[in-house]
Formats: structure tokens, C-alpha cells, sequence
């Protein structure tokens, strides 16, 4: 992400601390000097830098209580469950990018054309080609699962969707959402 | 997904106007679909 935002013109600093931000609420974040006036500020407690942008969570200083959450589920897993969770977010993040490759572009595949945990897919033809934006594909889906994610990059300014698989999304639930929306 | 991405294929190909379509006029709440015809202004496929 570091490299990401390094690579970008300076008007899109703060769609990319939203970005950073909203990933990393709970926890402490570290960002170059340069991105430092962009730090989100907030509605009761002031915070952030000269040009911050506006609260990306309701805690001002981020939330540990979120913490909480991971913490439960590695001690309700367990070392085996852990991995074994993880192993299926894998499979099952996979399973999406190969019934969807063919119909959307991927980003970001390995060597082998593998993803880790996430699937991301890039809409920007769509845009070009007839004005669809990244939203009017999450409201046709109507899916809270789908959650958008706008990655902006100095030239072609890439609108992508991404969608996070979650451990305990099974085979008939995946092609649920691969395969079709709830029609009218 | 797949389904969507048809769509976007019509809407592409001219089959669906840009600015009346399904992707556009999502989503399709109760509220929209049971108008009265003459309140409809929705495309029909």
C-alpha cells in the first residue's frame, strides 16, 4: 500500500488515507512524511493534519476494543482451526477468481495466477465503455458481503471491486454469488 | 457476479440505454416495484 501511495500525484493523497485507514481502524498507523497533513481528523475530537480528511471511524483514535474480535477468534480456533480456517479462505478466494476469470479481469494474481484470501477485480473498462462505476455493480449485487474498494493509481485511476471470502462461505453459498444476483 | 457481468455486457452493446439500465437503477427495492404503471419509469426488459 506504502508503494502504492508513493507512486501517486499529491490530489490523490486523501482518497488513498481512506483507503489505508478504514483497513487499519483498530490499530496504530505509520505514514511518510509527505502524507502527514492528510490525516483524518474528527467531528468531536480534533485530530489529523492541516488538510485532513474527515473521520474514517467513530473512535479518534482507533479502537482496540476491535482487537477483541481477532482475539476471540484465534482462541475459539485454536492452532489447528487457524490454519485450517485459513486454508479454506485460500481455497475458497481461489474458487472465485477461477469462475470468475474469463468474465471480469483480475488484479493482483501470482506467478501461478493464484490469489491469497481476496479477490480483486477490476471494473475500470466498464466505466470507459459505458459509464458503469464500481458502485452500480455493489448495488445490482445487493450483497453486503461485496465490499467495495477503490484503489486510485496516477494514470489510469483503476476502480476495482473486491470481494473477501469469508472461512465459513461453503460451495453452494460461493456459487451463489459467483453465478447469479436476486432478480426482480 | 456473472449474471451482473452480462449486464454490463447489454449496457455496453447498446441493448440497455446508459442511463436507464439495471445497473444504474439498483437496486430494486419493493417500494419501486410495485408502482402504479403510470408511475413507472424503470426500463422493461
Amino acid at each position: 500500500m506504502v508503494a502504492v501511495v508513493q507512486e501517486l500525484g499529491e490530489s490523490h493523497y486523501p482518497s488513498c488515507m481512506i483507503e489505508l485507514l478504514s483497513l487499519l481502524r483498530s490499530s496504530p498507523i505509520c505514514v511518510a512524511e509527505h502524507l502527514a497533513p492528510f490525516l483524518p481528523s474528527h467531528p468531536i475530537v480534533p485530530t489529523g493534519g492541516e488538510r485532513a480528511i474527515d473521520a474514517v471511524a467513530a473512535a479518534p483514535y482507533g479502537s482496540a476494543s476491535i482487537l477483541l474480535i481477532s482475539w476471540a477468534y484465534i482462541k475459539m480456533l485454536g492452532g489447528q482451526g487457524m490454519t485450517d480456517s485459513s486454508k479454506i479462505a485460500l481455497l475458497n478466494a481461489n474458487y472465485i477468481a477461477s469462475r470468475l476469470s474469463g468474465h471480469y479481469n483480475l488484479r493482483y494474481k501470482n506467478g501461478s495466477g493464484r490469489v491469497a484470501h481476496e479477490v480483486l477485480i477490476d471494473l475500470a473498462e466498464f466505466d470507459k465503455a459505458a459509464g458503469l462505476k464500481v458502485t452500480d455493480f455493489a448495488k445490482r449485487l445487493q450483497v453486503t458481503r461485496l465490499i467495495v474498494m477503490i484503489i486510485y493509481r496516477s494514470l489510469t485511476c483503476w476502480l476495482s471491486g473486491l470481494r473477501l471470502p469469508s472461512p465459513h462461505m461453503f460451495l453452494a453459498d460461493l456459487n451463489l454469488h459467483v453465478d447469479r444476483t436476486y432478480r426482480i | 457476479m456473472i449474471q451482473i457481468r452480462r449486464e454490463a455486457e447489454d449496457i455496453i452493446t447498446g441493448k440497455q440505454p446508459k442511463d436507464n439500465n439495471l445497473l444504474k437503477n439498483a437496486p430494486h427495492p419493493l417500494s419501486v416495484i410495485v408502482l402504479r404503471e403510470d408511475q413507472w419509469n424503470r426500463l422493461v426488459l
